[in-house]
């Protein structure tokens, strides 16, 4: 009896009872699913937060205000820092730092012929271009005149051309930014995004015309610092520590009123989230697969009691114990197999949809698709043998009785 | 000597006690014999049956069988003696519903190393035995119950075995599909020469044979040859 000969027959007997095949094979075609679309999306995410660090560049560091005991928590914003300060740092004497830029945003009402929409504005102040490496697609990029005039000009992001400008070319247009005109000077080009920021449709004006404009006072949330070199972004972090404290003016005693991070730190942090999802969605994965499988042990004990007559009418024509054994086996087997191969489908459907949805990049992950395989092969395998061993012992003759 | 049992018992533990089948037989077959074994109920037919079939093995005295000792084998052993040497033919059919008439007949030949290409050619001249050359594709569901009986005859045809043991194989037709199997055993016998032993109570059925050997009580009583 070969393979062929056994694939012949499980299919023949699944072929008859369609229905429980399929329900029975339920809990694995979740539990395959859920495997598939966890790597899928898993590893766009991961994918999309790497891309829009590289853009950032490993040797940024990120100053908040306030202390942060958790990676998380949100800013103390009575600790944020001044135009003065982030000024009076620029103008420091530094070893390892070699630019520091400043950010705030908030949302607007901006109207651009007849469409007025909420839009977010960011405030940039310092070396922010650079740091981030912005780089013009059309017109130009803010300068360090534009902001020593308090220049009303405002650099946009691409997706805005297709949401905002009507598809139209902005640069030299004019448009209101809670009732202030600003010229389009430029527009960046695309950079990469993750589902945590997407600075593709920002619009972006120099922080000294923000405050003057926009809002009253002159307060930043986020500093960035660029260390001279990746290998000094330890010393970078304790210099900025340290000309902080004394613009701060942090007494020696008192904890740092700011928190100081590499990307590298934040990444981790990031990953550190992701992992716990992850980890929550392997656990759902686990439990389908370990509950679709006792499900297809019973519908083996099932199928194989409902075949009693079978099995003796195979054993008194010439059937072997191993041969009735490989049979239900592989019977198993297909169910399983089956599941996973429904649940690879719906894994890959699900994790196309999250992928549009959360805006990450879409790849279809062909080591996704073995181990949904392996996995169904493998829980066939265990959850079906040991119906198939009950099956092999049988005695003929009781069996051929049986009624 | 095909068949040759020697002193054969056999017993049962039911519980704590124990129950005998069988309490000596001893019996011979010729190869090419038409036998009829007969008996009321609780007689050791179907035990006989069962240890002619090498479907179970005697608890004590030998069965030697084409001139090997049964008694010796191992389960994997015993199951090929069941594909090559012996066709069942059983009372309730026994054919796989969701099979075609071609694949029931051909079932056997899944557990044999006759090589793939003959099987069909095989299983299609066994079924033409049965005058049912006609009916490859149908479902067992199709047929009457008398053509469902020459399927499974055509079933144990196809490995050309030394025996077909034959278990009540009228026992569930009316009398005149009885006879037309009883009739296709006859002309298998005559012209096969093939050894064909009938389980049966009903004399009627034993009159085709050619020798009738009755039991009682799991012992033999009487063993006729008829003219």
């Amino acid at each position: 009896m070969d393979f062929i000969d056994h694939i012949t027959i499980s299919f023949t007997s699944l072929r008859s009872n369609v229905f429980r095949t399929f329900f029975s094979t339920l809990g694995i075609i979740i539990g395959v699913m859920a495997v598939v679309a966890l790597l899928g999306i898993g590893k766009s995410a991961q994918r999309s937060i790497e891309l829009s660090f590289d853009s950032f560049g490993s040797n940024s560091i990120y100053v908040v205000p306030g202390q942060q005991s958790d990676n998380f928590g949100p800013p103390n914003l009575a600790d944020t820092f001044t135009l003065s300060e982030v000024d009076r740092f620029i103008d420091y004497p530094k070893k390892y730092i070699e630019g520091i830029a400043a950010q705030t945003f908030t949302n607007f009402r901006v109207q651009y012929g007849n469409t007025t929409e909420s839009q977010t504005i960011l405030g940039s102040h310092g070396d922010y271009i650079e740091i981030q490496n912005f780089e013009a697609e059309y017109g130009r990029l803010l300068t360090k005149k534009d902001s020593d005039q308090r220049a009303k000009v405002a650099l946009v992001g691409p997706d805005l051309i297709e949401d905002f400008f009507n598809g139209e070319n902005p640069v030299g247009k004019t448009m209101r930014i809670n009732g202030t005109s600003f010229t389009v000077i430029g527009v960046f080009k695309k950079k990469g995004t993750s589902s945590f920021d997407n600075p593709n449709d920002d619009i972006m004006i120099p922080f000294t015309t923000y405050s003057q404009y926009l809002v009253s006072g002159d307060n930043l949330s986020l500093v960035s610092v660029e260390a001279i070199d990746p290998k000094f972004v330890e010393q970078a972090k304790d210099e900025t520590r340290s000309i902080l404290r004394k613009i701060r003016g942090v007494g020696t005693n008192q904890e740092d009123d700011f928190t100081v991070r590499d990307s590298g730190e934040i990444l981790s942090s990031i990953n550190q989230i992701t992992g716990i999802f992850t980890g929550f969605l392997s656990s759902i994965a686990a439990i389908s697969l370990l509950v679709g499988g006792i499900g297809v042990t019973n519908i083996m004990f099932v199928s194989i009691t409902e075949r009693t007559k079978e099995i003796g009418l195979r054993k008194s024509i010439g059937a072997k114990n191993r041969d009735i054994l490989i049979q239900f086996l592989t019977e198993s087997i297909m169910v399983t197999l089956l599941g996973g191969i429904i649940g690879i489908c719906v894994g890959i459907i699900l994790s196309f949809i999250a992928s549009k949805l959360l805006d990450l990049p879409t790849e279809i992950y062909l080591d996704a698709i073995g181990l949904g395989v392996l996995f169904s092969v493998i829980i066939g395998l265990i959850f079906g043998i040991y119906p198939a061993q009950k099956a092999s012992k049988l005695n003929p003759i009781d069996a051929l009785r049986y009624e | 000597m095909l068949i040759s049992l020697k002193n054969i018992h056999k017993s049962y533990t039911i519980g704590s006690g124990s129950y005998l089948a069988l309490k000596g037989v001893n019996l011979q077959i010729e190869k090419s014999e038409f036998v009829a074994i007969m008996g009321p109920s609780g007689s050791g037919k179907s035990t006989m049956l069962h240890i002619l079939g090498c479907l179970d093995t005697p608890s004590e005295g030998t069965y030697h069988l084409n001139g090997k000792n049964v008694g010796t084998l191992n389960d994997n052993e015993l199951s090929t003696i069941r594909n090559s040497q012996i066709g069942f033919v059983f009372q309730s059919f026994n054919l796989l519903p969701k099979f075609s008439v071609l694949d029931n007949t051909m079932l056997p030949f899944l557990y044999s190393d006759v090589p793939k290409n003959e099987r069909k050619k095989r299983a299609v001249e066994s079924l033409e035995k049965v005058g049912l050359g006609s009916k490859l594709d149908n479902k067992p569901n199709q047929l009457s119950g008398g053509q469902i009986q020459r399927v499974a005859i055509a079933r144990s045809l196809v490995m050309k075995p030394n025996i077909i043991l034959a278990d009540e194989p009228t026992g569930n037709l009316d009398t005149k599909t009885g006879d037309e199997v009883m009739d296709i055993f006859s002309r298998i016998h005559s012209e096969e020469k093939a050894t064909i032993i009938v389980i049966t109570h009903e004399p009627e059925i034993a009159e085709y044979t050619d020798r009738t050997i009755m039991l009682k009580d799991g012992l033999i009583v009487n063993d006729t040859k008829s003219a």
